[in-house]
């Protein structure tokens, strides 16, 4: 009798052995499946990412060339433009602290002319039409602060900026023409008056802020001394301006155009025609434009 | 124990053995797998990168190749 029920219970634990091998087996099987599936699964990953890889490398290598070529294109261009403005003598006309009433007859003379000229303006609403119309004529806004009040503008650099902000969306409003970022500081970058309001050196951090801002200032190279007294005489605005500009390929003549300064339109007929005997041809400030600074804060 | 029994248990090990080796063998491929395409995704990546940095370039120059133009034109009209 006992000699059978141990005879049984070998074959049972035999059995189980069996059993648990062979679910070991079943389960490892199952995990190769699973894992298989899984390989797969990343094969197709792969080829895909591959093909993504190859796609943006043949991109890559296309805008490579196309960049190269554009760099060429833009050096050839740039030297050829070097060369052709360094051989032509180019005057800039400037009139600040317009408009007045005598902006319209500069406006005139200048289309009479065929000449286009740079307005370093000031915010004055009640002559919405002749900004209106020196921007409709061709001519370039230069932004010379809002209200080109000393006390105001000079006081720190913050309030400068502000002030020049405020210009640039009251000529956006009236033109619809994105601000250039064109300025000449009242009284020049290198003025001194700007010390009683902001304290000794208050340019520089002015200068600083606004080159920090992308704002490219312009002084000058020519001084039509116009605003020297109240009113100069005609005959003096178009001796200085002729005899100044002999000195300089690239002449940036300073000019007002407030309502006393009747005098620079008399002169300005023939400060053209001068200038043209001289071999000058005319053009516009832009950011690009060789710009004469007295002051240049690193 | 029977012969027979024996024998199913030694044949049930190297089966055993056999499969194990071939889990083995795949949870080796996956992991091959897995480190390529990881591999491939910093590669993209990096591609991608370096992508849009080229069509920055490339737009930043058109603006350039564009404004010489212009000023390239702008002068021709004036001097004529």
């Amino acid at each position: 009798m006992r000699n059978l029920i141990i005879k049984k219970k070998i074959p049972s634990g035999l059995l189980l052995v069996k059993i648990f091998i062979f679910t070991l087996c079943i389960f490892s099987l199952l995990q190769v499946a699973i894992g298989e599936a899984s390989v797969e699964n990343k094969e197709n990953e792969s080829a895909l990412l591959l093909q993504q890889i190859s796609q943006i490398r043949n991109n890559n290598t296309k805008l490579k060339s196309e960049n190269k070529n554009l760099q060429s294109g833009i050096i050839k261009k740039e030297t050829s433009y070097k060369e052709k403005i360094d051989n032509t003598k180019i005057a800039y006309l400037t009139f600040d602290d317009g408009p007045s009433q005598n902006t319209l007859a500069i406006l005139k003379i200048l289309k009479q002319y065929n000449i286009k000229a740079t307005f370093f303006v000031n915010g004055q609403p009640k002559y919405e039409s002749l900004y209106k119309q020196i921007s409709d004529d061709g001519h370039t806004f230069g932004n010379h602060t809002y209200s080109h009040d000393y006390k105001k503008i000079y006081s720190s650099a913050s309030n400068f900026k502000m002030d020049i902000k405020k210009l640039d969306i009251f000529l956006t409003a009236i033109t619809g023409k994105k601000p250039n970022h064109i300025l000449r500081f009242p009284g020049g970058s290198n003025n001194t008056i700007s010390n009683n309001y902001g304290g000794i050196k208050t340019m520089d951090p002015i200068i600083e802020e606004m080159s920090k801002s992308d704002y490219t200032y312009f002084d000058w190279n020519v001084d039509s001394s116009d605003a020297l007294i109240f009113r100069q005489k005609k005959d003096i605005i178009v001796r200085e301006v002729l005899t100044q500009s002999t000195e300089h390929k690239h002449p940036i003549i300073l000019m007002h155009d407030l309502d006393p300064k009747t005098t620079t339109v008399q002169a300005l007929p023939e400060i053209i025609k001068g200038l043209q005997n001289q071999g000058f041809v005319f053009d516009v400030l832009t950011k690009n434009t060789y710009s004469p600074q007295f002051k240049v804060v690193n | 124990m029977k012969k027979g029994n024996i024998i199913t248990v030694v044949l049930l090990v190297v089966l055993f053995i056999n499969v194990i080796y071939v889990n083995f063998s795949s949870n080796y491929k996956i992991k091959n797998v897995e480190k390529e395409t990881t591999s491939l995704k910093i590669q993209l990546r990096s591609l991608k990168a370096e992508n849009e940095a080229l069509k920055n370039t490339n737009y930043n120059l058109i603006e350039t190749n564009s404004k010489t133009s212009k000023m390239v034109i702008n002068l021709k009209n004036i001097i004529n």
